[in-house]
């Protein structure tokens, strides 16, 4: 007989997790001399910043964006309990630009903070580990930025993301982008990780996957992971319209005596246009911890005419984590993903597209004595339409259907939206089906609905409230209802 | 085998898909005519005409053959004088009606008797009001019968003419084909954002996109007007916001990040990177409860959004969905029979390692290190508060790991010393 499957109970929470939390106090200590160290280097590239670019008097045009969204529903943990959810999240946003006041925006800064509260998670959650503890404040981006220096050099400093050849990075520190006269620029990073926990204002669900917020060493221990430092480094082509290519190297290293490297990658990606309408892109990550290829993908489209356009892809890829996480180890069988879609144009305002996928793994069957598919595959087929009615009015349908590795799965998702009064308010409805079998997880096996409808006022030019109920039936929850409100607003000063 | 025949499938799909659009490109092409209802806005093949929320569709009523004016030698300045002054696009560089008088005599009742032969409604479309002695200034309330209005919107762009022409760019660069249409309109003779580009590099002349484009007072380029959201269409980049583009937009931002954020705020990716709630516009109502199935099918989809920064682990921890017991026998249930084979049991195709190696995203969502060193640590799990499960523990290393081990024990050990002792004998070539 199977047995239940069963989430730890509080009384049940390892010891490992109990002493993670324990730990958590000293180490952060341990780590605030480095903090200390970074945030004066932040500090100062900031003044520096300042200093040089800002005029002694400007008209500064600044932007606040608050948004405020209050959710509540009930999700179902596997062992049948429910966990109510009852959250508030409040963003904040504050962007100050032309701060230099000549009218070239070439100094500005941009923030967004963000302040949860989870009325759902009781205390004694919080208190059996620190796995439940989340961060109620976060900053999630914040940085001063200074373009075109000297006519050819761009600096920001703060919190910032990096979206390069590589991946997407979040990390506090600084960012060079030179431009040469020869088509093209360079670019260098510096800076600290943004992790989960590290420090008071850090961001929830940002760490290198494969570990989480605290280090399981070969002792059995765990700690605080030591601050990580980021390098990166970058090559780029500039000044060329439908040309563009970005090379970039990326190494993050912690802070320690033992410096050990989570990650060192490099990657490159390309986009260029052939003709009017047909364009190559690709890009390919070589990671040196493993000392592998992690990731290549190329892709064409076309579009000969505006009616018709064509487009297929290629993605091979080799999860690769944290180089402190033993999951490098076991993840080595490549998958291989083909995709091709084709679209039709009739007109401005309708468009049809159906598409194909094809994804295998190659199994070589002489590394393992046990017998195993030589090819694993997944394929799957989908259809759909829009339909834009007039502005702020349109209806789609998408049909997808896949099969083979993973599970038998048919979905339609059928949506729209129709507007009023001038486009102030909206009405979006959208609902789908999904049915599902899978050998492997026949736990999930079974038919899914769900349905969604929402309303949207756009009181002034500046703000908009937004309300939205969904209803969800599976398996494993046959009623499931969410509410969502959402107010936004953005105001010039 | 098997392999070789799906690629030779793709590779056929995309020659034949080549093939087609190749056939329908060699075919005659005209667009349909947006602006207004004038049979003489002359159709041209074009790939793709400028965007109606750029130039907003335009009512012109009248008839004009620029094709004849140009075979006469006729300068463009003769009837557009005020183009080489202008320095908004919000200029209307039409001539006045004075203009045509200086060729057109009109003479509204003899229209055979002037040269050449003209009458209003030669240029004025289905205006037949004028009679003798009709004066429009002393009844203008018979609007009925005076000429249709032009209607020609504001375009959504910024436009210096005077700057263009005073350095010597000829109409006809931007104004291609002139000598070949009738009317002129948006769609048949207004240039495309392709032609600035050829100028607009960067180097002859620059390239931000708010050079043409409107902007907010943060530099970002508006793309919210009246008659719609102006977004790209692909012609130009890899860019166009179809309904694949949400999967397939880090490919843009990656070569590019800037480019984006010439439209969008920062913001607009956080939302759903590090949002704190479901983007209602991607995931659908049952997704919470649904996505598992995405997930276990290794979607690309999902790490197109959900790139390597942490995503499963941090909603799950908090939600209860973890293996934060670690004791196996409480696991069973979720996955099929054969999934683990404690001693004496066979393996199955069901087998978790063949899972684990093709897609162990899926299982890093709800697992933790600690579940796989209970099997397949070499040294005793007990230090790290878990027992044993097999013993000895089981090699989970690819053939070729000995190739590769070297970097990774050289950047990082302490990957290798959860497994292994320091002087275990298995780990010396990899030292």
């Amino acid at each position: 007989m199977k047995k239940k499957y069963r989430l730890s109970t509080l009384s049940e929470t390892p010891q490992i997790l109990k002493q993670r939390h324990d730990f958590r106090a000293m180490s952060v200590f341990t780590n605030a001399a480095h903090m200390l160290v970074y945030m004066c280097a932040i500090v100062t590239v900031f003044c520096t910043i300042l200093a040089i670019r800002l005029p002694n008097a400007t008209a500064v045009e600044a932007l606040v964006r608050s948004q405020t969204i209050g959710d509540a529903y009930a999700h179902l943990r596997t062992d049948g309990t429910e966990v109510p959810r009852r959250r508030i999240h409040q963003l904040l946003g504050l962007d100050l630009f032309d701060l230099a006041g000549d009218g070239s925006n070439s100094l500005f800064f941009v923030s967004s903070f963000r302040f949860s509260g989870d009325f759902g998670v009781e205390q004694r959650d919080l208190d059996a580990g620190p796995q439940l503890d989340r961060q109620d404040i976060a900053i999630l981006y914040a940085y001063l930025e200074a373009r075109n220096i000297a006519g050819f050099l761009d600096i920001s400093a703060g919190r910032q993301y990096e979206i390069d050849a590589i991946d997407m990075l979040l990390y506090d520190g600084i960012r060079l982008r030179a431009k040469t006269p020869w088509y093209f620029g360079v670019e260098v990073l510096s800076g600290v990780e943004a992790r989960n926990g590290w420090g008071p204002v850090s961001v929830n669900s940002h760490e290198l996957d494969g570990t989480i917020e605290q280090l399981l060493t070969e002792n059995g221990k765990t700690e605080d992971a030591a601050p990580r430092l980021v390098l990166g480094a970058g090559v780029f082509l500039t000044d060329l319209a439908y040309t563009q290519l970005e090379i970039g190297f990326r190494r993050i290293q912690e802070l320690s005596s033992d410096g050990f490297v989570n990650q060192q990658r490099l990657g490159g990606v390309f986009s260029q246009r052939i003709v009017e309408g047909l364009f190559v892109d690709g890009s390919l990550s070589f990671d040196f911890y493993q000392s592998l290829i992690n990731e290549i993908r190329g892709g064409v489209r076309y579009r000969p005419i505006h009616m018709i356009e064509v487009e297929a892809q290629y993605q091979y890829l080799i999860p690769s984590f944290d180089a402190d996480s033993i999951w490098n180890v076991f993840s080595w069988r490549p998958l291989n993903r083909a995709q091709e879609r084709l679209r039709v144009f009739f007109g401005e305002s309708l468009f049809a597209y159906v598409g194909t996928y094809q994804s295998f793994y190659g199994a070589d069957s002489s590394v393992t004595q046990f017998s195993v598919d030589e090819t694993v595959q997944d394929l799957g087929f989908s259809g759909g339409a829009r339909w834009t009615v007039e502005r702020g009015t349109h209806v789609y349908v998408d049909f997808t259907t896949q099969f083979g590795y993973g599970g038998d799965h048919t979905m339609v998702d059928v949506g729209g939206q129709v507007s009023f009064l001038d486009n102030t308010l909206a009405l979006d409805a959208r609902l789908m089906l999904i049915l599902f079998e899978d050998q492997v997880q026949q736990g999930l096996n079974g038919t899914m609905f769900g349905a969604q409808i929402s309303g949207s006022w756009q009181f002034a030019e500046q703000g908009r409230l937004q309300l939205l109920v969904e209803e969800a039936s599976t398996q494993l929850q046959p009623a499931w209802v969410r509410v969502l409100a959402l107010v936004d607003l953005e105001l010039w000063l | 085998m098997g392999v070789l025949m799906r690629i030779l499938g793709v590779l056929s799909l995309l020659v034949l898909a080549w093939g087609a659009s190749r056939v329908i490109a060699s075919q005659p092409f005209e667009f349909m005519a947006f602006s207004g209802k004038n049979p003489d806005i002359t159709k041209v093949a074009r790939h793709h005409a400028p965007s109606d929320v750029i130039f907003p569709k335009q009512s012109i009523p009248t008839r004009f053959f620029h094709d004849k004016h140009l075979a006469l030698d006729i300068e463009c300045v003769q009837c557009h004088e005020s183009a080489t002054q202008s320095v908004r696009a919000s200029d209307v560089n039409l001539p006045s009606g004075q203009a045509c008088d200086l060729c057109h005599s009109v003479d509204a009742n003899n229209p055979e008797t002037a040269d050449p032969a003209s009458a209003c409604k030669t240029c004025h479309l289905e205006f037949s009001g004028a009679y003798e002695g009709y004066n429009p200034h002393d009844e203008p309330e018979r609007a009925n019968i005076r000429p249709q209005k032009m209607t020609i919107p504001e375009p959504n762009l910024k436009f210096n003419h005077k700057i263009h022409i005073d350095r010597g760019i000829g109409c006809e660069t931007c104004h291609a084909g002139l000598d070949k249409i009738a009317v002129a309109a948006p769609e048949n003779a207004f240039p495309v954002m392709g032609t600035c580009l050829t100028c607009h590099d960067g180097k002859s002349a620059p390239d931000e996109c708010t050079t043409c484009h409107l902007a907010d007072p943060g530099s970002r380029m508006i793309t919210d007007f009246p008659q719609g959201k102006l977004k790209p269409h692909g012609y130009y980049r890899n860019d166009a916001h179809d309904e694949d583009f949400i999967k397939n937009h880090s490919q843009v931002a990656r070569v590019d990040e800037g480019y984006c954020l010439s439209c969008h705020k920062r913001q607009d990716c956080v939302d759903c990177h590090n949002g704190s709630v479901r983007p209602v516009k991607i995931h659908p109502a049952n997704w919470l409860l649904t996505h598992p199935i995405t997930a276990r099918k290794n979607s690309l989809e999902c790490s197109s959004c959900h790139r390597e920064q942490s995503f499963c682990i941090d909603c799950h921890r908090t939600t209860g969905i973890v293996d934060l017991a670690q004791n196996l026998d409480t696991t069973v249930d979720f996955h099929p029979d054969g999934w683990v084979n404690l001693p004496g049991q066979p393996v199955t195709g069901n087998h978790h390692m063949f899972q684990a190696q093709r897609n162990i995203r899926a299982c890093v969502a709800c697992h933790q290190e600690e579940t796989c060193l209970k099997c397949h640590s070499a040294k005793d799990p007990a230090v790290f508060g878990v027992s044993r499960a097999r013993d000895p523990g089981i090699n989970p290393h690819p053939v070729d790991f000995k190739n590769r081990c070297g970097a990774m024990f050289r950047l990082n050990e302490r990957a290798c010393l959860k497994c292994h002792e320091t002087n275990d004998p298995n780990i010396r070539f990899c030292k």
